[in-house]
């Protein structure tokens, strides 16, 4: 069987640091995948690797069966892989549809040219993109006026504007980085019903999360990170119970908010 | 039926001011204030130039004057030595400026970012500068190109400040309105992302390195135009025109204005040249005036005249023109 995405042997140094070491990852089309791991081990840069944001010291990065490996992060995203970043990146500044309008970017292809001089195709692309955009944030049902200025955005509304932003350049997978940090219990809900709301659609979702919850429950495999290392992967029951992924929680004095997620992990 | 009124209101409204504009030359009979609006025209597009590239791209550089200063002599040079009419070598200028800027473009985006570029574009200042200084054979070095040709369009010669100006005046119009279709453009969309945040733009499929190239190399055309209009209409031209402090004047015209406005060049240019010839009577604090006001602004009004005024702009909007409700805009 062909993954959707693949990783084979990535590794990722910053100096002495490896912050992700020969990682061999694997994502079936249509699954949740989550990415757990203590603060640290690597999960980001995973991400960063996959979207072309870094380029691994070594090893390949696959998608559809292509590699992927040095293609610019642009390319990347034509190709079908979206993301969200683990702090918001929005375009504060520019209204919330044009924030979705700009995800649509690669799917359009007006150039200044057709502007200038075939003002009509131009015109008709612009109205398509702008109900796209609508359609994305009501996707994520982000109920705001559409001229709505990004910047005055409440934090969870942000996540949501990210997650409608990543689907209207119309993947096949998505990477949530920690969507659901900062939120309240019923924001939380209301991301993961979202989540379930995009794999329905048919886009693969991979999820970096440390509410353990959340996490375990969306999931239909989960994936666990240690010091930039692969140390387990399983359906979230098996997870739970693995005594190395205990460990990796439990085996760190100074992690404070390691453990808290492994006592989470526990109770759910 | 309500909204193509609104619509062809705000046309009349924009003709109104194209009207009042060409009527200018009918008020003032003084040849010196319509010299200033020239100059005016002038500074005008090169702060336009430069807000494609500072205003919605969200770089920084400096090499709005070099641009100015190579589009000057393509033009004059055009038409003293390959005899080229004036509507050839202002058409030639604007294309060899942005073929410079381009080349330019290329390694720089590539490999810079911040304030490195910033840094490049003041050494790509001093270089012009140079080499208009010491290709003597070319450009009669420091001393300058004197009696470069008035244009001349069916038989008109447009040698005073009163006529030229309707070619500027044509020249802003022009440019402007593709400042305004650039901005509400697919490819200006993807230009504000990268102002914003150009990972973010990159990561969702903008190919940053293209806009960027092609903001530089816009930005480049607009200043070849500005200088053959200069260079045209002063008939003179040498390279001490050309200087640094030159670059930070448009600079600021951008920033005073707001940065990101197709009408921010507008009201910085008009503002930074009509308001010193006010001031001619304290010539000696001018600077000192010139540099608080720009403190003061960029203090109170980050985002230029049009970013505060823009809640009560919206308003005005509405109101005559039935725009769509305010944008809820949070405070600076």
């Amino acid at each position: 069987m062909e993954y959707i995405l693949e990783t084979k042997g990535v590794t990722k140094r910053f100096g002495g640091l490896v912050a992700v070491d020969a990682v061999d990852f694997q994502v079936s089309r249509g699954e949740i995948r989550g990415l757990i791991g203590p603060n640290g081990s690597g999960k980001s840069t995973l991400l960063n690797l996959i979207s072309g944001v870094y380029v691994p010291d070594e090893g390949d990065v696959y998608f559809n069966g292509e590699p992927i490996t040095r293609l610019a992060p642009h390319r990347i995203a034509e190709l079908g892989i979206a993301r969200t970043f683990q702090n918001n990146r929005l375009f504060l500044n520019l209204s919330i549809q044009e924030n979705v309008m700009v995800g649509q970017h690669c799917r359009t292809k007006s150039e200044l040219s057709h502007a200038l001089f075939r003002p009509r195709s131009a015109k008709t692309e612009m109205l398509q993109t702008k109900e796209k955009a609508l359609a994305c944030l009501d996707f994520v049902g982000l109920n705001r006026p559409p001229e709505f200025i990004t910047a005055g955005l409440p934090h969870g509304e942000r996540r949501l504007l990210e997650i409608a932003r990543a689907l209207a350049t119309e993947p096949q997978v998505i990477l949530l980085d920690e969507p659901a940090t900062g939120m309240n219990p019923s924001e939380k809900e209301r991301i993961v019903d979202v989540i379930r709301k995009i794999r329905d659609a048919g886009i693969t979702v991979v999820i970096i999360e440390h509410n353990m919850p959340v996490v375990m429950g969306i999931s239909d495999r989960v994936t666990v990170l240690n010091f930039g290392r692969k140390i387990a992967e399983g359906t979230p029951k098996e997870i739970q119970h693995n005594p190395d992924v205990i460990e990796a929680y439990l085996g760190e004095d100074d992690e404070e908010e390691g453990s808290d997620d492994a006592a989470q992990a526990r109770e759910s | 039926m309500q909204r193509t009124s609104f619509v062809n209101r705000k046309i009349v409204f924009y003709l109104m001011l194209i009207v009042i504009a060409a009527l200018i030359p009918q008020v003032v009979k003084s040849r010196y204030y319509m010299s200033v609006l020239n100059l005016a025209a002038v500074y005008l597009i090169l702060a336009a130039g430069l807000n494609i590239y500072l205003g919605y791209t969200g770089m920084m550089g400096f090499t709005q004057v070099a641009f100015w200063g190579i589009g000057s002599y393509a033009s004059a040079l055009g038409m003293i030595n390959l005899k080229m009419p004036f509507w050839t070598a202002l058409p030639f200028a604007a294309l060899f400026t942005g073929l410079i800027g381009f080349l330019l473009a290329i390694p720089s985006m590539r490999r810079l970012k911040r304030f490195y570029l910033s840094v490049t574009t003041i050494g790509f200042v001093e270089i012009t500068r140079l080499i208009l200084e010491n290709w003597e054979s070319l450009t009669k070095g420091a001393d300058g190109l004197p009696g470069i040709p008035r244009p001349v369009l069916w038989g008109i010669r447009f040698n005073t400040p009163h006529k030229f100006y309707y070619i500027s005046l044509f020249f802003v119009i022009v440019l402007t309105a593709l400042s305004y279709i650039i901005k509400n453009s697919r490819v200006g969309l993807a230009m504000q992302a990268i102002r914003e945040d150009e990972l973010a733009a990159e990561v969702i499929g903008v190919n940053t390195f293209r806009y960027k190239v092609l903001a530089f190399t816009l930005s480049a055309v607009y200043g070849g135009v500005a200088g053959s209009l200069y260079a045209h209409f002063v008939g003179y031209i040498s390279p001490n025109v050309y200087v640094f402090q030159e670059a930070v004047t448009v600079l600021c015209m951008v920033l005073i204005g707001g940065s990101g406005y197709v009408g921010g060049p507008i009201i910085g240019a008009l503002l930074l040249t009509i308001v010193p010839e006010w001031l001619r009577f304290m010539n000696e604090y001018k600077a000192l005036v010139y540099g608080a006001a720009v403190v003061v602004m960029a203090v109170y009004m980050p985002r230029g005249i049009l970013g505060a005024t823009e809640t009560i702009r919206a308003r005005i909007r509405q109101r005559f023109f039935g725009e769509k409700k305010a944008s809820v805009y949070p405070g600076q």
